[in-house]
């Protein structure tokens, strides 16, 4: 059958009236290239635990004339990292020039007292990325200076020597951490072949994702630091839980069976003390539950909680966000600021505006029911496991939860105001962004990051 | 006031706000990383005794740094005034004396809507857990460095208020001998203590002479800005004078009401009770303003070194060294003294040529046509001639208003027929040279003149009266009565004022300074019209100075004066101006403070003497005593 004559414009809008829903902002706002990774992955190994009213009734009360903003529960602490990197140069290896990247890295603690985000402390790392072992390989020789070593291969345990702008080397032709083998042994993966030396966009984004993750371990670093001594306070780091974990090793030898092999009860035990008290704030959320219903007039309000029932690892994806979702941390999802999805800011999809709060189980459980459920479930969550959540959740853990979630959504004003990323004015909490500020007003500057390897 | 530095004399917290003295400490993010768990539960340290630094320079590409002026931040709220608080900027090498000129709140919030938004999307009661940071910027124009190199700082140096041994230092410029109380710093503290005000100078030698001369004050009529600041400034220079032996006279022409004949009220003042009294009554239900005013006085009675407050009046063996002169015992402003007034007045042959020009002209020489002009130049010429030798006896204002009524009754021929003596047809050319209507156009204004002004300091039967001459000016404050209702009567007897004083002065000076002070300054020396007199004038501006004889002129608005004269000035004060006024070019030179200018209260003037300071500053003074009562 012969088709009907041209589609006009009445008829599109006809058929979008009956079929589509328009966004509050009509797809008026200016992009923003930051929401292209929003709900990037759907996951299956997902279940929804439970759904919790987020209150309004605080707002509501202190809004009354005369009324008095009630204290937080707990003390908290603001955790955030901050990085610089140049391309400074390149080494010859037989003709092809090899791009080097050196980058500052900083990450930072902050803690609210009396309405006042206070500096708290701060680590420093310079690191020197490259591709070592590939390059030197290829010329015949270690190209590395005398003495040193790279951390993938010699530093484990001990990244952290001098805690004051220490400088590292860093080799990109391997993985950071290590990720088992076909025979389920622990070992790096290849990530820069000799072949791929002339590939200059590769070696600098591979370099680049390994600074990201180098500064992940930096926060790992600090944020044990301050569990060590933190007592009632609760500790809000920015970005997901679970990937900061994977390299302990690097820090702690002791530690290292934190991230492999939580069955074993010690092991369990000291990631107990970690987790306790920490909780993550993901701005940009982009693996997401595939179960998770989404419009603009539902959650909104309601945060839906969502535990991971398997151990999700991308291997292939070293500095990305998201690349590790563990079982152990349970995942509420919200919109931080549903009031301003009406408001001119960049809405292009239902999953805009959403919000991924981590929430270690040891911060709702006991130690020993931790253990208990741990060793049992690491990588894979039992039918049996499930239910332990679930009760835990809707009986003696919903308080703390309802409590933690109801904390995280009272910081949602004031707004961090930021131009150049206006998608983080609908995520990212105000305490986050002033760490970010601060530390990176303590970055050094291009010019100052090139001058480092000036004679 | 004694010309020693007062650095004994310690300021209640050392010009710091009461906030800074219940600061609360501050964490410190160490240096180094390497915190321990113990140093992490000690995070908020106590405070060491050390200097309370407030802030830091800013040197950025935004806010940029340089010699003359600079940006601080400081991070909590503290009583800094813009116009008057003087802060220090500071590190190991350098130290930076500087006046807060400007300043502004910032935030990291990009915009309105970010603040509309942050506060639950206009919600104007929401009470958040965290209080966006906010942080206060200062602009701060350089008055003093040590070393003094012109040159922007070179580093973030620390920023303090100021403290007695900072504005010693600040003073220093004006050496001690020479130091004149121009107003008061106010330090945020406790308002009735004395203590609380730091005293900023003048420099004599700018004040009357002889290095500079003359003080302009401007500012709105009914705020007694004006006239209280200038019988402030008065009362400084005298007390500055009896502390270094200095003869000065005081000439005060009272031109609006009887504001300077209420000065006497200050003899009946026994006691500083008695005065603390009186502010209170007279602030009533501004409490605030009485603290001040109480505060600036115990101040100023230490300043001065007054045992009561009559002692402001200068005296000596025969009593108070005031003197009035009024035109007639008619003046109502008589009611308000309690010592005899003597009376002045003018014969024709009192008054100087151009003196003769102006009356003759009736005030209006400027729009004469060109005969008229040289006709009235004529005239007055022949009239002074006549008189100064003696040649005709007659010539009184009673017979120059007879000769001007026949004048304009009668033609020429006739007058010349039946009078020959009629001064009018008695100057040579009259007969034949000068238009006829010339002469009547003359002769009628000079007709319309005498008789409305001859009860205003006017010697109508006599060639000579009663005027004020070198001799009768003495040691002390003249007031002069000014106050009638034709400007050319006040132009006439000011300008003959004036040039006794310079008679006086010439060639050795008989006193070491005159003041001489007049309101309305606009009137006796407009800008754009020519008169004899305001050329007169001007030329005393100018000489004025190597004579010591110096000019406080006030006015409502500067632009109207004569730029001759208000250019030659050496200190410039100023008080509530509005906006449109403030345009003008005369006031570019305060800058910043422009801004703060319409908003200045009863008591605040903005000076600026720029021999002394880099800057106009921002100061206070108390009301006068004698408008208490």
């Amino acid at each position: 059958m012969a088709q009907s004559s041209t589609f006009k414009v009445e008829d599109l809008k006809q058929w979008f009236k009956s079929t589509v829903h328009r966004f509050p902002n009509l797809g008026l706002a200016d992009d923003d290239s930051e929401e292209l990774y929003v709900a990037q992955y759907s996951v299956r190994d997902s279940e929804l635990l439970d759904i919790i009213r987020l209150s309004e009734s605080e707002s509501e009360k202190t809004s009354k004339p005369g009324s008095k903003l009630p204290s937080l529960q707990n003390d908290l602490i603001f955790i955030d990292g901050v990085m610089r990197y140049r391309v400074v140069g390149a080494i010859e290896a037989q003709g092809v020039y090899v791009p080097l990247v050196i980058a500052h890295l900083i990450a930072g603690a902050m803690k609210l007292s009396n309405r006042e985000l206070i500096p708290l402390q701060k680590k420093e790392l310079i690191s020197v990325v490259f591709p070592f072992t590939v390059t030197s390989k290829r010329l015949g020789y270690s190209i590395l200076p005398a003495g040193v070593s790279t951390i993938e291969y010699s530093r484990f345990g001990s990244l952290f020597r001098n805690s004051n702008r220490e400088i590292i080397f860093s080799d990109t032709t391997i993985t950071l951490g290590e990720y088992k083998d076909q025979n389920g042994q622990f070992t790096h993966r290849s990530l820069i072949s000799e072949n791929e030396l002339i590939a200059s966009s590769k070696i600098i984004s591979t370099a680049i994702n390994r600074v990201k993750e180098l500064l992940r371990t930096l926060e790992l670093y600090l944020l044990i630091e301050i569990s060590k001594s933190v007592k009632n306070e609760l500790i809000i780091i920015d970005g997901p839980i679970a990937p900061l974990f994977k390299y302990m090793g690097l820090i702690d030898p002791n530690l290292k069976g934190v991230v492999r092999d939580l069955r074993d009860a010690q092991n369990a035990r000291i990631a107990y003390r970690i987790l306790k008290n920490t909780v993550g704030v993901v701005k940009i959320v982009v693996k997401i539950p595939e179960s998770l219903t989404v419009n603009f007039n539902a959650i909104s309000g309601d945060a839906y909680l969502y535990l991971w029932t398997r151990l999700i690892e991308d291997q292939d994806a070293e500095g990305r966000e998201d690349n590790y979702l563990a079982t152990y941390i349970l995942s509420a999802l919200f919109r931080l600021r549903g009031e301003l999805l009406t408001e001119n800011y960049p809405v292009f999809s239902p999953t805009s505006g959403l919000i991924r709060v981590d929430i270690p189980l040891p911060v709702i459980m006991g130690e020993s029911e931790w253990i208990n459920w741990i060793t049992n479930n690491d990588e894979v969550v039992s039918d049996q496991g499930k239910n332990n959540i679930r009760q835990i959740v809707q009986n003696i853990g919903r308080n703390n939860l309802t409590t933690l979630l109801n904390t995280i959504y009272s910081l949602r004003y004031p707004i961090p105001s930021s131009t150049f990323y206006s998608y983080r004015n609908l995520v990212e909490l105000y305490p986050i962004k002033e760490v970010e500020d601060w530390l990176k007003s303590c970055l050094l500057s291009k010019y100052e990051l090139v001058t480092l390897t000036m004679v | 006031m004694s010309e020693e530095n007062k650095s004994s004399r310690d300021l209640s917290k050392d010009n710091l706000s009461a906030q800074q003295a219940q600061q609360d400490s501050q964490q410190v993010v160490q240096s180094s990383d390497n915190i321990s768990s113990l140093q992490m539960q000690q995070s908020v340290q106590p405070q060491t005794p050390q200097t309370n630094y407030i802030g830091k320079v800013i040197i950025s590409d935004r806010d940029r740094a340089k010699h003359n002026e600079f940006y601080v931040w400081v991070a909590k709220d503290e009583n800094i005034e813009v116009g008057s608080t003087v802060l220090v900027a500071e590190d190991d090498k350098n130290k930076i004396l500087g006046l807060v000129v400007d300043s502004y709140s910032t935030s990291s919030a990009e915009n309105a809507l970010a603040e509309f938004y942050s506060s639950e999307v206009g919600n104007p009661l929401a009470q958040l857990h965290i209080e966006p940071r906010v942080i206060t910027v200062y602009k701060v124009r350089v008055l003093r460095r040590e070393p003094a190199i012109t040159k922007p700082p070179t580093s973030r140096m620390r920023v303090r208020f100021a403290n007695q041994q900072d504005i010693d230092f600040l003073n220093q410029t004006i050496s001690p001998r020479n130091r004149v109380i121009a107003g008061f710093l106010y330090s945020f503290s406790d308002p009735q203590n004395p203590n609380s005000w730091i005293p900023l100078y003048y420099d004599a030698r700018y004040i009357a002479g002889p290095e500079g001369a003359h003080v302009m004050i401007t500012g709105k009529s009914g705020l007694a800005a004006k006239t209280t600041y200038a019988l402030f400034l008065i009362f400084s220079f005298l007390q500055w004078a009896r502390n270094n032996n200095k003869r000065v006279a005081v000439v005060a022409f009272n031109v609006k009401q009887c504001d300077l004949f209420r000065i006497g009220n200050i003899l009946q003042l026994r006691s500083w009770d008695q005065v603390e009294d009186a502010i209170k009554r007279y602030f009533g239900n501004r409490p605030e303003l009485a603290s001040m005013n109480i505060g600036l006085w115990r101040r100023l009675k230490q300043e001065f070194n007054l045992n009561s407050p009559s002692d402001l009046i200068p005296a000596d063996t025969n009593g108070p060294q005031l003197y009035f002169w009024t035109y007639g015992l008619t003046d109502e402003c008589i009611r308000y003294i309690t010592l005899q007034p003597r009376i002045y007045s003018y014969g024709i042959g009192d008054l100087s040529r151009d003196e003769l020009e102006e009356m003759l002209s009736g005030g209006d020489y400027d729009i004469l046509s060109d005969p008229q002009q040289q006709y009235v130049t004529a005239l007055a010429a022949y009239i002074e001639d006549q008189i100064r030798k003696q040649r005709n006896q007659k010539i009184t204002f009673t017979q120059l208003l007879f000769d001007a009524e026949e004048v304009t009754r009668q033609p020429r021929s006739e007058v010349m027929q039946k009078h020959k003596d009629n001064i009018f047809i008695s100057v040579p050319g009259a007969k034949d040279t000068y238009d006829e209507r010339t002469i009547k156009a003359v002769a009628r204004r000079v007709a319309n003149f005498l008789p409305r002004y001859k009860d205003y300091g006017l010697m109508m039967e006599q060639q000579r009266g009663n005027p004020i001459t070198d001799t009768k000016i003495h040691e002390g404050i003249h007031i002069i009565q000014l106050n009638f209702p034709n400007e050319v009567m006040q132009r006439l007897i000011f300008n003959n004022v004036l040039n006794q004083l310079l008679r006086i002065q010439q060639p050795n000076n008989t006193f070491d300074h005159i003041l001489v002070f007049v309101d309305e300054l606009n009137k006796f020396a407009p800008k754009k019209t020519y008169s004899p007199i305001k050329e007169s004038i001007i030329d005393v501006a100018a000489r004025a100075r190597s004579l010591k004889i110096g000019l406080i002129g006030a006015q409502q608005f500067a632009s109207l004066i004569d730029e001759q004269v208000y250019g030659n000035a050496s200190t410039y004060i100023i008080g509530n101006t509005d906006d449109a006024e403030l345009k003008n070019d005369q006031y570019r030179k305060f800058g910043d403070l422009k801004t703060l200018i319409p908003e200045l209260e009863q008591g605040e003037v903005v000076v600026y003497q720029l021999a002394s300071y880099n800057s106009p500053i921002k100061v206070r003074f108390p009301i006068m005593l004698h408008e208490l009562q």
